[in-house]
């Protein structure tokens, strides 16, 4: 009856164990880059509060376990940081910040346990295994170091294995100032998935690899102005332009102008941002053209509309 | 950039042309040459394949990426600088190993007072260091209770420190104590940036080269802006009160816009042809009105990071290239500028980290 009990238990624990530890998806399946990105957006923009004040796990140096505390009560944006076994994905970290008790835990993930599960992959890869495992379910784009000569698109990541940073980034996009990148890490003061902006310099002397995952579904779709609603009289010389994200964008470009494609009255790259307010646009009634521009991994592709000025 | 020059309808008739009316073939050719030019022409702007940056002035860095002509680049342009241990003591900054033995956290901010001072976040030590233009370190000041992530001070010397867990951006006074707190989780801070203060505003300046409102000082304390309202700005803004835009064609140009005053939308348009261009990061301003842009180029095999320097009227003035790139950690910012014109330099090294002016 003992022996009943303590089997019993320990089939209960497996069980809420394997139903709350990411260790894996059952089979490598196709996926878009928006779900890559939905996924890492989950697991950086979502807030939580911990239930109980706990240490959590998050490397060991020279032998002697390193633990973070998190507070119960306050507060905190993206999975924390955490190389224990085994990672957690968003639901089971948010799952475990609602239950945990407090002394020393191994919830979240690591970099590449970051990678691994929005990629969806069947096993956790650290990121010597992310680099000695080329040609599975990724291939390399160029050689480490290569971040200035590829041609980088949402999803795709970048990997430095030991002997170099021992760390990896997912692509964002890229942006004026560098490169935008989504990522579960342990650099600055605190250890939490985010966003960064990384530089070339950084990215190439850390000999950072580009990989790609196999088995994308590319979809594509540019942007669309929703406001304000295209053929509309606008209301005053300063009009709050927005559109949709599109599909696969990368970088948003408007031009608004006194005739079809022309861009005298505005021109500038929007980067990822998805409004812009343009001022000095003329108050006689004529009609404004507006091109929005999507960079897409195909090209640059863009939407016409036209609308109404405003007549004071 | 690209632009289709071709007009398809008239490459599919011209087979026919040639094949079937050889005797006229000349005169059509000639008149088919005309008629597509001036299609062409008239298509021309529907046909764009890339946005077409706009530019009053056109300057370039001449010669390639590996012998630029104008570039000025010398170790001994070290106007001065320090290098800062590894550790937890007086005078060292903060870092955490990976099992290789390479850093993989620590300090990722810097900022330069209006006097001159360079302020360090030591995040892990949970403290500001402040050295002297001439690299001297002058104070240390405990920031508790809140994660470095980024750092700014205003003309008073007040501290201000965005932490990136909370999403929240806090006040200090220049001994460490702790004015006000503010929750600043906007939904249009969708990349990583730099905190800085002009004027009464703050601005949160991101990966596109824009400023993003995100609090305003009133008599001299942090206070909340609406976050719901459209805070973004078309560049970044200077303490001349120009605001500057900054775009890249990835390995051509580098396209700049000063926007002079934004009231009368005086604006001065140029590009500057910068071959390998990766990168441009608006810097700062001096005294004199010279602006600076960061700039990271490839020729393929390198990457090198550069300053342009630039008059009042946009006119370069020169190109400084950074003798030391090897940063081990990835940080907010690579370089800053002094209100002297000084190139400030935060390096974290494999070892140790330096702290450079360049002039």
């Amino acid at each position: 009856m003992k022996m009943k009990t303590i089997l019993s238990t320990l089939v209960f624990f497996c069980l809420t164990y394997a139903a709350f530890a990411w260790t894996g998806e059952a089979t490598f399946v196709s996926m878009s880059r928006s779900e890559i990105q939905a996924l890492a957006d989950q697991m950086i923009d979502s807030s939580w509060t911990p239930h109980t004040t706990f240490s959590n796990y998050e490397y060991t140096d020279a032998g002697v376990n390193v633990y973070r505390q998190y507070n119960a009560g306050t507060t905190y944006y993206g999975v924390a940081y955490g190389q224990g076994y085994p990672q957690n994905n968003w639901a089971e970290f948010s799952y475990n910040m609602g239950i945990t008790s407090a002394g020393n835990k191994t919830y979240g993930n690591d970099c590449s346990g970051f990678v691994s599960i929005c990629w969806k992959l069947t096993q956790r890869y650290n990121t010597a295994g992310f680099e000695s495992s080329l040609g599975t379910y990724w291939t390399s784009l160029g050689a480490p170091g290569s971040v200035a000569s590829v041609n980088l698109l949402l999803g795709d990541a970048l990997n430095s294995p030991s002997p170099n940073d021992e760390h990896m980034v997912m692509f964002l996009s890229y942006n004026s100032t560098g490169i935008n990148t989504m990522e579960q890490t342990i650099s600055g003061p605190n250890h939490l998935a985010k966003r960064y902006t990384r530089s070339y310099t950084y990215l190439a002397n850390n000999l950072y690899r580009p990989i790609r995952r196999n088995q994308i579904i590319e979809s594509m779709a540019k942007a669309q102005l929703t406001s304000p609603t295209p053929g509309t009289t606008l209301g005053s010389s300063s009009v709050n332009f927005g559109w949709n994200t599109g599909s696969g964008v990368s970088e948003y470009y408007l031009y608004v102008g006194n005739s079809a494609g022309g861009s005298d009255i505005y021109n500038a790259s929007q980067g990822t941002s998805l409004s812009r307010t343009v001022t000095g646009i003329p108050t006689d009634g004529r009609t404004i053209y507006v091109r929005l521009w999507s960079n897409l991994s195909s090209g640059w592709q863009y939407n016409d509309y036209t609308y109404t000025a405003f007549n004071h | 950039m690209p632009s289709a020059k071709t007009s398809p309808q008239i490459y599919r008739i011209r087979p026919l042309l040639l094949s079937v009316l050889l005797i006229i073939s000349s005169i059509l050719v000639l008149w088919l040459h005309q008629s597509r030019t001036s299609l062409v022409s008239h298509l021309s702007d529907s046909r764009q394949t890339h946005p077409q940056y706009p530019v009053d002035k056109v300057a370039s860095v001449a010669g390639s990426f590996s012998n630029p002509v104008e570039i000025e680049v010398q170790p001994n342009t070290i106007k001065a600088g320090t290098i800062i241990p590894y550790g937890s003591g007086e005078g060292q900054i903060g870092i955490i190993r990976g099992p290789g033995g390479r850093p993989v956290s620590g300090p990722e901010s810097f900022a330069v007072g209006a006097d001159g001072s360079i302020y360090l976040a030591d995040a892990l030590n949970h403290r500001v260091l402040v050295y002297s233009n001439s690299g001297e370190l002058l104070r240390s000041i405990r920031i508790s209770g809140i994660g470095l992530a980024d750092l700014t001070v205003d003309r008073k010397g007040n501290i201000y420190v965005y932490d990136d867990a909370e999403r929240s951006l806090s006040q200090f006074s220049s001994d460490g104590s702790l004015v006000t707190k503010l929750l600043v989780n906007a939904a249009d801070i969708i990349s990583r940036g730099y905190v800085h203060i002009v004027g009464e505003s703050v601005y949160f300046a991101n990966s596109a080269n824009s400023d993003i409102l995100i609090a305003s000082l009133r008599d001299g304390v942090l206070a909340a802006v609406d976050l719901n309202s459209d805070r973004n700005s078309d560049g970044i803004h200077s303490a001349t009160g120009k605001v500057y835009s900054i775009d890249v064609t990835r390995g051509q140009t580098m396209q700049i816009i000063v926007h002079n005053d934004s009231v009368n939308l005086d604006e001065q348009h140029f590009a500057i042809s910068l071959p390998g261009i990766l990168s441009a990061t608006y810097v700062g301003e001096d005294l004199k009105g010279q602006f600076y842009i960061q700039t990271e180029r490839s020729d393929g095999t390198a990457i090198a990071l550069e300053v342009q320097k630039f008059d009042m009227k946009g006119q370069l003035l020169a190109t400084t290239r950074m003798p030391e790139t090897d940063y081990a950690l990835g940080t907010i910012k690579l370089l800053d500028v002094g209100n002297d014109g000084a190139i400030v330099q935060f390096l974290p090294q494999n070892n140790q980290a330096k702290l450079q002016m360049f002039q």
